[in-house]
This record gives C-alpha cells, structure tokens and sequence, in this order.
C-alpha cells in the first residue's frame, strides 16, 4: 500500500474506486438489484403459560406470575424515496421486560429516534417486614418492643409481605444531522426512572434491622457532540451532562427494640444524595504520514453535589450540635487527557505508544463533623476526607511480523497512581509482557501465547498502628500493597474441516503480596474455555461451549495485636456449559431448535485459627439448567407458527441466607430474604406474519 | 427472550460469501504495474447477481435492506460502484474462463482471507472514519490485526453486532471467558438479550484501560448507577478509586458480582480492633446462633451505605 492510496483512502471515497480509473457506469442498470421500497414488517403475536409463581424467575425478564401472558413483537421497516425511511420495534410487549423504538429520517441527512425500555430486577420476593411506609417506616401501634427478636411478640402477626427488586424504566429521544460530507452533528437525550426496594440495614449500636429502602430515582443526561471529518483527520467536540435524584433523600425507622440509650426510639439515615456531572471533552486523530497517526483527547469534568443535610440524629436528646455546614457544596473536578501515535514503520513492524491522565481532583470542603454514633450517642468529631487519584499511564507495544504465518508482539505499560488521604502516596506499577501468534491456512488455525509480568510497589505504607481507626499496622490493604503478577495466555483455533470450528482458551494469572503479613497474601485464577461450532449440514449447526474456573485466594486475620491468628483459604470454582442445536428447514417448512445453559459454581471457604478451633464454612453452592427449545412452523412466506418451551431451574446455597427468618438472629431483625430457589417454565405458542419480500424496485 | 448461543457462522455471513471470490486485492495489480488490467466489470451488480443470487450457498441481497444498499445515498457502496466499491473491479473475475479454471478473485474480507487485514479496514475506513472514532488505530483490535468484517456482517439485514440481543454472541467468538462469566449466578444481563457489551466497551479503542466507553472503570458503571457517583461527605475509598476492586463486572457467584463473600472481602482491608479483625465461622451462622456479623447482609447489616454516605454522622457508612 502506497501513500498515494491511503490519502485517496481517507479522502471519504472507497480506496479500490480511487486507485483505478473511473468506469462508465451509465449502463450500469442495476436491474437484478432488490431495491426495497414500501413496508416490510414481521408481526408477532402469541400467548404464553408460565407454570410457576417464582419472583426470581422474573428477574430481568417478568415471567414472575403463574399464568398465562401476552406475547407480542414487531419489526416494522419503510423503505420511502430518496433514502427516506423510518424503522419500529418492538419486543416482549407484553411483559414488564418490554422495549420499544421508533426511528426516522433521510438517510445521509438526518435521522431521528425515539426509545422506550423497561427492565424488572427482581431479587427476593418472599421477603417480610413488620415496617411500612415509604421513607417513613412505621411499626404497628400494637409493636411491642424487646431485647433480642425472640422478644418482639407482635412480630409474627405484624409481617407483611414486600419484594426486594426494583424497575428501570427509560426513554431515549435522538437527533442526528449531516451538514455535509465534514460535519455532523448528534444530541441525545435519556431520561431514566427506577423504582421499587433494596435491603437497607439499620442499626442501633449492636441492635439491628434490615429495612426496605425506598428506591424512587430519576436519572436525565444529555450527549451532544459536533463530529468533523476531514481528509486527514477527524474531531469531535462532546459536552455530556448528568443529574441524578432521588426522591427520598433519607430513610427514618422506629426502633423495633428496646433502646439502648436514651431516646433511641427512631433512627435516620442519609439516602443517596442528588447530584449532576459534566465534561466537556475534544478528541481527534490525524494522519501525520502515509502510516503514521496521531490520536488524542482532552477532557474537563466537574461532579458536583450539594444535596441538604440531614442533621446529625434524629434522636431529641442528642440533637444539640449546630452542623458545619447546610449542604457538602461537593465537587470534584475532572482531568483526562490521552495522546496515542501508532506506526506501520515497514512491512513488518507496527508501533505503537499512549499516554493517559486521568485527574479525580476532589474540591470537596472539608469540616469537623460531631459524630452521633446509631443515633445513640455522640463519638467525638471526624472531619470528612474528601480522596483524590491522578492515575498516569504510559504504553508502549510493538509487533513484528516475522512473516505470513508467525507475529511477535510484545509490550511494556507503566502505570501510576497517586492518592491522598490514604495509607500509601503513590503506587508504581511496571509490567512487560510478550506474545507470539502462529496462523495456518490462511488464519483458518492459530496459535497464540502471551505471558508477562506485572509489578507493584508502594512508595511506603504510612500507618503505623492508627491512632483514630485502630487498623492493625500490620495490614496491607491490597489495592495499594506491593505485588508480583504473573500470568500467561495461550488459545488454539482450529478448523479440522470446513464444517468444523474449534477454540481452545487457557489462561493463568498468580498474584503474590510478598510484603504483606496481614490482609491478601495472594490470589490466583486459572481458567480453561473450550467452544465448538459443527455445521452438520448446509443449514443444521451444532455449538458447544464448556468452560472451567477456579479461583484460589488466601488471607490473614488477627484478633489479637499484634500477630497474626487466623487465616482463610477461599476457593471458587465455577464450570459452566451450552449446548445450542439448529435444525432449520426440516421439510422445507420446519425449524427446531434447542439452547441449553448450565452453570455450577461451589465456593468453600477454611478457616483456621491460632491456638482455638474454628469450624469453616458450608460450601455455597448455584446451579443453573435452562433450556429453551423452539419449532416453527411455515406453510409459506408470509406465515410462521412458533411453539416452545422454556425452562430454567436455579439451587443456591448460601449460609448469609439459608433459614434466615426475620427473628432467627437474636440482634438482627431480618427481611426473610430467601436464597434463590426456583423451577420456573413458559409454554409459548405465536403466529408470525411476515411481509419480508414486498415490493422491490429497480435503481432510479 | 434471547438465546446464549453462538451459531456457527452467524456472524459472518459476509465472510462466508466472500469466500467464493478468493483474489487478490486490486493495490497489488497496481504494485505490479498491472492496474491497465483491473478493469470494472461490464454491467456491474447485474453481472454479480446473475451468480450471487438468492439461491446462491450464502445468500447475499438482503444488502439491499441495509444503508450500504441505498443508491439514494451516494456515500454507499450503490450509490457508487455497487459491488465493485469495496470488492474493486471485476472485469477478471466475471470475464471469460475456461471450463474447469477457477475464477480470478476479488476483494475479500475477514481476517481468514486473502486480502491483508490492513488494505480490507482501509476500504471500511475511506467512508467509516466518523463511527470508527478517534481510538481505532491506537486500539486493542486494530493492533490485533482484526478485519472489520470478523464482526460486522453486512450483507444481512441486520448485522448481529448492532443488535444488543445477539452482539454479545459475536463478541464471545473470541471472548470466550467473558462468555462463561456472563452464565454465572450474578451476571449483567447479557444472556436476557438486555445488555450488550458495546454499552460498557468501545470496540473500536478508547483511552481508558479495556476499551471502556467512560474516561475509566467508574465512570462507565456511573453510567447505570448514578446514585453510586456522589461525591458523598464520607466516601469509601476503594469505591471512589475502582468499582473492580470488590466487583467483578462480568459475572461472579457470589451475589451483587462481588468477588469475595462478606465478611471476608471486607477484611481483606479492616482489621480494625475489635470486631472487625475477628475471624468468624460457621458457629454464627443463622442455623447455629446466630451471628450478626454473618447472616443477612453481614458487614452491610450495620454498614450498608459502603458506597458512601452523605449523613453527617455516617463516617462509618451506618446512617
């Protein structure tokens, strides 16, 4: 490739059409051409029968009532004249998973569109609470408190079901507009609400409540962006804005016990505060040589909050203490700035080099606050410790390609971090790595393996048994402890013939605290992926997939100063597996299909401890089947009859929630959250009418 | 509902047509001095489609339903030189052979080709540079040598990749552990159809680590969870830092993709006097007395606002 080439490349017209001399094209006709014109649509209606009531199973998808359900999806597409067109769509119409966009415009020239979604997040639906209300949580008048919950006699008539879950509900609007050939110009708009509950717990002193927490928020952002295109570069000038709020802005509850101190009959807590961000940002790549480029951006960001305060406690007997302030008038100011320059020095050799600052400068006041601990007694003063990091990062890469069949890469990154505020300044990190891939038959097979390794080191740990916190000094926080990383990648593709795929992926990681005594001493991961794709026949096709993990992780405890007494070896290990079948065609009228997913995990955790037992964990355990398998039926075009079955069953174990009933904690008033257990199934049966080859016109 | 499968070949369409016309891109005709010869085709699309037909092995009209098929738009392909803008000229390929010879070929794409990956992108690129972004070239997929076409699709009416539903399926091809995290019990919902990658990862290069669409890691989860951002008068440090630190983004089995079951992860970084430095074990479970520091929500029971807490006395994220 010469230069001549990539600059007519770049000059917005196809490099072939450029390079060659420009042909007569007047006869030309396009006669065999399937212009569509007019509306093409698929319309989707059905109903559908889910055997089970299981809230879980609704997760993300609303199959969470027993029942029977509407199915309802379109695709509709005009095709007008002169590039005019406008596109709708939608899906799972008749579950609270639903979607929907319209979209419109001139292609070439402007277009709009206009989206809806909804999404159930659907956690624990069998929880149970004594408490209602929305951001006020009330006890019945008949409450009667106690010491421990085998105390509170009105519990078990005061219990009402409430499910922890919530729904994202969002409408997007866009407008995009070519001026010319050099500039465009984009704005979108997002206006997002979710609504419903989450577990908040709440505490006075060693008493406590897991509460719903009242999730009411509305989150709008605005992206614009002015986007030019030149014949040896491109820029685009972005300004996005996002503000966040919450209705409820704190949480207040009646002490279910019997207080602990004075007056602790109700408590408060913050919720989470409104607030907005910015960032104007300006990116741009330029072709400095035939294969040289130069891309950067640089951007300035401010997050800013300054939501009311609540005062210090809700308790009346500790309500003394003027506040420092109203409001946190927080604010954050933001840096990035990137520089790239990639090289095809020759044929062989490709460079390339970046350079990244990322600012997180917090600006935030910083006050004496006068603690009131729970809402039960006053702790002294803290002042807030507004955390600030400049990351900086430097790259540098390079790949030669010693010839058709064999690449040597390798590659260096230096990467910094700088905190305040917190136990280590400044952390370094250098890592190196080399790479080498093998293509065979025309990269039909291939070999690659990359290894490297990556090394942390603080600038010196500054604290020295803290005074305020109590942390032991032996702890080594594992963000910022010192830290050796090896690990190697290999995969293998293959395709032993033309009707088979395969790909093998093996990856290792080992990470060694060496310096630390106490906190994560190390951790690694081992992880193997195998996936298989068989076309079987000229339209039936086969895909597997199987993958194992397993995670080993290693920490140190110490109960008594100041040596170390106890240690935790964590084990993950997690197999997953699918399976996907495709008959299409059987008959000329008949598609089968069948999808299936399994995924078990187990996690064991020992424990052992200096000088007294300690008995480990019960393993956690999840499994997961689901199965989805579909026939479609089709007399002709135009008609298509679908009937499935969808299945999915998941069994966790879990001993955070196994037999928690709200009173099964003598200090903890529980929710009731069940672990996920579910059989859940969807009969479906739909008729499809399908107008995918209306009418068609030839070229103008 | 969305399946977690990914079909043979379903990405790659394209591709697959392509395969039929093997050759030799038409720089190196003028690299020889043999441009004289590269000559276009005598009636254009009509002389492909006589061949590439519906009921040809890998059907390639539905581009007729896609922007590339507008000839209204005379940025496209046909509003130029149909299927000669970016397979170049054909005038070999749809020329005369003899019974038996196989056809010169074209311009082909996908980086299992013939056609060298860098002269395919620069097609794409001639008329794609404003959706290819500023990050292409200095970015993980152009350094890996990927073709544009090992994940679009463009002789499909809707090309998998820009279909939230069915671009994870594309992605995994390669991805292939980020596939089994995301079938894991704590997962995005990808496998629902509700997410793609594309919302959090800008597969054509970015200037944060991963490709990711904000300036870093927490700036693109702000995205979705905005009540997360603050700041908040006491803020939890490894929060403000890096959401990875205690989360693992594409799937984990422990709950909330957290990485390490409370109160565990938590002391991985507390070892504080008193409770906090305590080990405890399977005697405090809910089935064996009961322990407030391990049933429910563990650490959470009491310091639930561990994303921050803007309550003036929430210094220790418990109001």
């Amino acid at each position: 490739m010469n230069a001549r080439q990539v600059v007519l490349g770049l000059l917005g017209l196809p490099l072939i059409v450029a390079a060659q001399t420009a042909p007569d094209t007047s006869d030309w006709e396009c006669g065999f051409c399937a212009f569509p014109s007019g509306l093409y649509f698929d319309l989707d209606a059905g109903a559908g029968y889910v055997t089970d009531d299981s809230y879980r199973f609704g997760d993300y998808r609303g199959f969470d009532d027993e029942g029977a359900i509407f199915l309802g999806e379109f695709d509709l597409h005009y095709f007008g004249d002169e590039g005019r067109y406008w596109k709708a769509l939608g899906r799972d119409l008749g579950l609270d998973s639903r979607s929907l966009s319209l979209e419109g415009g001139r292609q070439g020239r402007y277009n709009m569109a206009l989206t809806y979604e909804k999404l159930p997040r659907q956690l624990y639906g069998q929880s149970q609470t004594p408490f209602s209300g929305f951001d006020t949580l009330t006890l019945p008048t008949t409450w009667i408190t106690g010491s421990s919950t085998s105390s509170l006699t009105q519990l078990s008539n005061s219990l009402a079901p409430v499910s922890i879950g919530h729904e994202r509900e969002t409408l997007g609007l866009s407008l995009a507009l070519v001026q010319s050939s050099h500039l465009e110009y984009q704005i979108d708009y997002r206006h997002e609400d979710r609504d419903g509950r989450g577990i908040h717990g709440g505490n006075f002193l060693s008493q406590v409540v897991l509460l719903p927490e009242p999730i009411d928020y509305a989150t709008d952002e605005v992206d614009a962006s002015i986007i030019y295109t030149g014949e040896r570069g491109q820029a685009r000038l972005n300004y996005n804005a996002s503000t966040f709020n919450s209705k409820a802005h704190a949480l207040v509850w009646d002490n279910p016990f019997n207080p602990l101190a004075p007056s602790a009959t109700r408590g408060r807590a913050a919720l989470p505060p409104d607030n907005q961000a910015h960032q104007l940002s300006l990116s741009g790549a330029v072709l400095l040589a035939p294969a040289t480029r130069v891309s950067g951006m640089l951007a300035i960001g401010e997050l800013e909050q300054d939501d009311p305060f609540v005062p210090y406690t809700i308790n009346s007997m500790l309500a003394g203490t003027a506040l420092p302030a109203s409001a946190l008038n927080g604010k954050v100011e933001t840096r990035t700035f990137n520089l790239s320059v990639s090289s095809r020095l020759n044929k062989k050799l490709r460079v390339r080099a970046n350079f990244d600052y990322d600012d997180r400068d917090n600006r935030t006041p910083r006050n004496d606050y006068a603690i009131v601990e729970s809402d039960s007694f006053a702790t002294g003063t803290r002042t807030n410790v507004p955390y600030s990091f400049q990351r900086t990062r430097a790259r540098l890469r390079g790949d030669y390609r010693v010839d058709q069949k064999l690449t040597l890469s390798s590659g260096y990154r230096y990467r910094e971090i700088e905190r305040d505020f917190q136990e280590v300044r400044t952390t370094d990190e250098h890592s190196g790595w080399f790479g080498a891939t093998l293509r065979q038959d025309k990269n039909l097979s291939s070999v690659s393996v990359k290894f490297g390794r990556d090394e942390r080191e603080g600038s010196g740990y500054l604290m020295p048994g803290d005074p305020v916190t109590g942390q032991n000094p032996l702890l080594r926080k594992y963000n910022m402890a010192d830290r050796d990383r090896d690990f190697v990648q290999a995969s293998v593709t293959a395709s032993p013939s033309d009707r088979v795929d395969l790909g093998l992926s093996v990856e290792s990681s080992e990470d060694d605290y060496g310096s630390t005594r106490l906190g994560l001493l190390g951790s690694d991961s081992e992880r193997v992926n195998l996936d298989a794709s068989v076309r079987l026949s000229d339209n039936a096709s086969l895909a597997l997939f199987y993958g194992r993990e397993l995670i080993e992780s290693v920490q140190t405890g110490s109960a008594t100063l100041p040596g170390v007494d106890w240690t935790a070896a964590i084990e993950d290990e997690i197999d997953t597996f699918s399976l996907g079948l495709r008959l299409p065609q059987i008959n000329d009228k008949v598609d089968l299909g069948l999808e299936y997913l399994f995924s078990d995990s187990t996690g064991r955790i020992a424990l052992s401890r200096t000088g007294a037992s300690i008995d480990s964990f019960p393993d956690l355990s999840s499994r997961l089947h689901s199965a989805r398998l579909y026939a479609d039926f089709r007399p002709n075009d135009r008609y298509t009859v679908r009937a499935g079955y969808y299945y999915e069953r998941l069994s966790t174990r879990d001993w955070m929630l196994d037999g928690l009933a709200p009173d099964s904690l003598p200090s903890v008033l529980a929710l009731g959250a069940e672990t996920p257990n579910y059989t859940g199934g969807v009969f479906i049966l739909s008729f499809r009418y399908s107008l995918a080859n209306g009418s068609t016109s030839d070229a103008d | 509902m969305t399946g977690f499968v990914s079909w043979p070949g379903r990405a790659n369409l394209s591709t697959l047509a392509l395969v039929l016309l093997v050759g030799l891109p038409a720089y190196a005709a003028e690299d020889s001095g043999e441009s004289d010869e590269a000559a276009y085709s005598r009636d254009g699309a009509d002389t492909c489609l006589r061949c590439h037909d519906e009921g040809a092995e890998v059907p390639v009209t539905e581009i007729f339903r896609t922007p590339h098929g507008l000839a209204a738009d005379k940025r496209t392909p046909f509003g130029q030189l149909q299927c000669e803008s970016c397979h170049g000229p054909g005038g070999k390929h749809t020329g005369r052979v003899r019974r038996g010879q196989e056809r010169p070929p074209m311009i082909e794409f996908g980086s299992d080709e013939e056609t060298p990956v860098p002269e395919q992108n620069t097609i794409c690129e001639g008329c794609h540079k404003g959706q290819l972004g500023t990050g292409w070239h200095g970015g993980t997929h152009a350094s890996a040598e990927l073709s544009c076409a090992d994940c679009h699709s463009v002789h499909v009416a809707k090309d998998p990749v820009l279909v939230t539903a069915t671009q994870p399926q594309v992605c995994f091809d390669c991805h292939r552990s980020q596939r089994a995290d995301s079938l894991k019990f704590s997962s995005h919902p990808l496998r629902f159809g509700k997410m793609a990658c594309g919302d959090c990862h800008d597969p054509h290069g970015s200037i944060a680590e991963n490709d990711l669409r904000g300036n870093n890691l927490n700036d693109t989860c702000y995205e979705c969870h905005t009540e997360k951002r603050g700041p908040f008068l006491w803020e939890h440090a490894p929060v403000a830092e890096d959401c990875s630190l205690c989360h693992a983004s594409h799937g984990s089995n422990h709950p909330a993709l957290l990485k390490r079951r409370a109160p565990l992860l938590c002391q991985q970084c507390h070892s504080q006097r008193g409770h906090p430095s305590v080990a405890h074990g399977s005697s405090g479970l809910p089935t064996q007395g009961g322990s407030p520091f391990l049933g429910g929500q563990s650490c959470a029971n009491c310091h639930s606002q561990v994303h921050g807490s803007n309550h003036p006395s929430g210094a220790r994220k418990t109001r």
